[in-house]
């Protein structure tokens, strides 16, 4: 509330309480007032009126006044209502009951009040049906209240009023299916199996009803009733996952899964009950029949993948036979999971494991490269790579790999730079591995590697922008971010990159002092020579022996840089 | 404090913060303390505004009396309550272009009202409580009897009332209630599931290792039904 209708309230209520009647009625003439607060005030002033014993006439002139400043307000709706039926108006009545029901519908006084004008005015069966809905309302209060035992007399009293009232109906039948009392409730319900506006809502019942009764079949017939009619149904859907639950049916239980999740991604029950499935089958404590079965093994490695049970994916994928045409693709499928979740030294395993196996697949030398150049070193993985390439040098993955590693290496070591010859091909094969995963953060963040070394600044700033956009989460990238942006002459922006982003790690020592090798630089382009002697200081101070070898000259430089000041 | 040895149903109480601790660095579950003394103050501040111990013992009590966001998720079952499916539908479809927090609420309603049931999303409320307590304890606010007193209150409510019967079905109640009272979008929801899944699947979840769901004397358990 404002505090200037706030204020124009207190003052109204202080003159009401000292019945300082005349100085109220004049608070409406001072100022400038917006509608609603004249409409506040004709309250009071109906209020005063009403304290004053005036006459009912004169107070509903007010009211009138005030509803045609603001036809909703509640408390000037109430008293046109309570003065009309005094007065015996009950045309006018109905026209303030119906206007508050419209305004607040789960109201069960104001639906009490619309009753009571229905009936007034001699219309009553639809009165019956408002008295049946107020009931029903103060029914839903006492369910919500715990109290079932007055829930199911007002529910009654519902009926009683109209016997058509097929919510009260549905909601007797909820009410007993709270208490207990199932099969009543099985019964009622199906005498309202074919009242259309509320069928989907009797079949969910139903179909909780099976639930309770950990009846399989019962629950997927309900819910294909429902699906049918409304395909995405949340209850519906779930209903699958949880007949197949009962069932301990592996394969049916991860379709009807993946199907809820197709409607509904953030389905917050559906991704527990994934992770509460994928524990089991890790434990292989027996809730699942035939867990080892090779169907079982194929689905449930997604499972795993997705709740971040990797060793136990891994588990299965060597578990699964090598005879099954799904292997390769099996194995495929897999290292790219390991890879987004980055778990490098696992991939590896699997990849080792896979070409002792089979060698029908040269896109395993590309992912075992990735691996090892991840675990190891990046010199090996591109070995890795070149035997592949006598098999396939065309091979998608491969290349794919290829360009991954090699801008890696680049973005790492700058004084290895990327081949000339293979910039070119690079840049093809991850702007087309783009095109299919153009989220990809790590391709980007390998193309954003490969403009700068060819020094294409602009492009490296979009696409090493697009890959922080997209979640890369190495943290080394803000170092590149900040060597790009400065190229391309955004200092602040650069000098932000370093100042927010970059975590200072002590186990990254070396990029570090090249860290502030570059802040020094900035800083120089700059001619922020305070900050620069700073960061001069202390790089001397921290990698003394660095300089020695490396940088001495440029620190000269800089040094030199700073004479005239220091002068 | 002095080492002490906690009952299992201490730890319980405690374990009832985890919800929200399973994404803070060192959670902490066998000890009244958060483990996060010095953040703490921080996070009162910035996550409730809370910068006094009247200020907090305001926030417990509205928690506690009213329930936070369970009135509004109340509420709004109530509404659902007079009106067909299809209605439902409209008005949510309605809300999606007018109102986008109120789409958001409305949708989780009729999304999950059912199979929640009657405690809805109680489960963020008593979550919040656990958690206020104890960062009140970490604040030398509210002292270590009182403390106790609040976190059992907690525990006690769950399971004299059996509100939930197991962690997963907490953790469901909180995760709803979460995204609910924040109006989480979908990628919000899968960031808050991926945090907390850990609670039912580690072994170093407290869920798992320590702080088991009490076993209730149920009247009528799902596996004593009979199939009518």
């Amino acid at each position: 509330m404002s505090n200037e209708l706030n204020e124009i309230i207190n003052t109204a209520s202080r003159l009401l309480t000292n019945k300082e009647y005349t100085e109220l009625d004049s608070l409406i003439d001072e100022g400038v007032l917006q509608r609603f607060q004249q409409a506040v005030l004709y309250y009071f002033k109906c209020i005063a009126r009403h304290e004053m014993n005036s006459d009912g006439q004169d107070i509903l002139g007010y009211v009138h006044q005030g509803l045609l400043l603001n036809e909703k307000y509640k408390n000037l709706l109430e008293i046109h209502y309570i003065y009309t039926m005094r007065l015996d108006l009950p045309e006018c009545a109905l026209l303030s009951s119906s206007r508050l029901c419209e305004s607040y519908p789960d109201n069960y006084t104001y639906q009490f009040w619309y009753a009571e004008a229905l009936q007034k005015n001699g219309a009553q069966a639809d009165a019956a049906r408002a008295f049946s809905k107020a009931h029903c309302l103060i029914s839903i209060l006492h369910t919500q209240n715990g109290d079932l035992q007055n829930a199911i007399i007002e529910i009654d009293k519902a009926i009683q009023f109209d016997s058509n009232h097929h919510f009260a109906a549905f909601n007797k039948a909820k009410i007993l299916y709270y208490q207990d009392e199932i099969e009543s409730a099985i019964e009622l319900l199906s005498s309202l199996q074919d009242c259309a506006d509320i069928q989907v809502d009797v079949t969910e019942l139903q179909c909780k009803i099976a639930e309770y009764y950990n009846d399989a079949d019962a629950m997927l017939n309900f819910s294909h009733r429902i699906l049918s009619t409304v395909p995405d149904h949340p209850y519906g859907l779930r209903a699958g996952i949880k007949a197949a639950r009962l069932r301990r049916a592996i394969i049916p239980l991860f379709d009807s899964i993946d199907k809820v999740l197709s409607y509904h991604e953030d389905d917050i029950w559906s991704h527990l009950i994934r992770f509460s499935f994928a524990k089991h089958l890790a434990d292989d404590d027996g809730f699942f029949l035939a867990s080892h079965d090779s169907d079982v093994l194929y689905r449930s490695i997604d499972i795993f993948m997705q709740s971040g049970m990797y060793d136990a994916a891994v588990n299965r994928i060597l578990a699964f036979p090598v005879t099954d045409t799904r292997f390769v693709v099996l194995i495929e499928k897999s290292a790219w999971q390991l890879w987004r979740y980055n778990q490098f030294a696992l991939m590896k395993d699997v990849m080792q494991y896979a070409l002792q196996q089979t060698q029908s697949s040269v896109a395993f030398y590309g992912f075992l490269a990735e691996s090892v150049s991840c675990t190891e070193s990046m010199g090996k993985g591109l070995e890795i790579i070149q035997q592949g390439e006598q098999l396939d040098p065309y091979d998608t993955t491969l290349g794919y790999f290829k360009a991954v590693i090699l801008s890696a290496l680049w973005l790492d070591k700058e004084s290895l730079p990327i081949p000339l010859e293979y910039t070119d091909t690079l840049r093809r094969v991850l702007m087309e591995y783009l095109s299919q995963h153009p989220h990809d953060s790590r391709a980007l963040y390998a193309l954003a590697g490969i403009c700068y070394s060819i020094t294409d600044y602009s492009d490296a700033k979009r696409y090493i922008e697009q890959a922080i956009d997209d979640g890369i989460s190495n943290v080394y990238v803000y170092y590149w971010l900040a060597r790009i942006l400065h190229k391309c002459g955004d200092i602040q922006g650069a000098l932000e990159a370093f100042e927010q982003k970059f975590e200072m790690r002590s186990s990254m020592s070396q990029r570090k002092f090249k860290h502030y090798l570059t802040k020094a630089e900035i800083f120089a382009d700059l001619g922020d020579t305070e900050s620069l002697q700073r960061t001069i200081d202390f790089i001397e101070q921290q990698w003394p022996a660095q300089l020695e070898v490396d940088y001495r000259q440029q620190l000269e430089n800089w040094r030199h840089l700073l004479q005239p000041e220091s002068n | 404090m002095e080492t002490q040895i906690l009952s299992q149903q201490q730890l319980f109480a405690l374990s009832l913060t985890a919800p929200i601790l399973v994404s803070w660095r060192t959670p902490l579950y066998t000890a009244l303390t958060t483990g996060q003394s010095a953040e703490v103050g921080d996070m009162l501040q910035s996550w409730w505004d809370v910068t006094s111990e009247q200020g907090l013992r305001e926030m417990i009590t509205w928690l506690e009396k009213e329930g936070g966001h369970t009135v509004y998720f109340i509420r709004w079952i109530r509404k659902f309550e007079t009106m067909t499916f299809m209605q439902r539908r409209d008005l949510i479809a309605h809300l999606k272009e007018t109102d986008r927090d109120e789409y958001v609420r409305a949708k989780l309603v009729e999304h999950y009202r059912l199979d929640l049931g009657p405690y809805t999303i109680l489960a963020f409320d008593i979550a919040r409580i656990t958690l206020l307590v104890r960062s009140g304890y970490d604040m030398g606010w509210i002292p270590e009897d009182e403390a106790w007193e609040i976190l059992l209150r907690q525990a006690d409510k769950i399971v004299q009332q059996r509100m939930w019967m197991s962690h997963f079905d907490y953790l469901y109640s909180y995760i709803v209630g979460r995204t609910f009272g924040m109006r989480k979008d979908v990628a919000g929801t899968l960031e808050s599931i991926e945090n907390a899944h850990r609670l039912i699947t580690n072994y170093s979840s407290p869920w798992l290792s320590h702080a088991p769901w009490p076993t209730f004397d149920k009247t009528k358990s799902a596996e004593e039904r009979s199939v009518h």
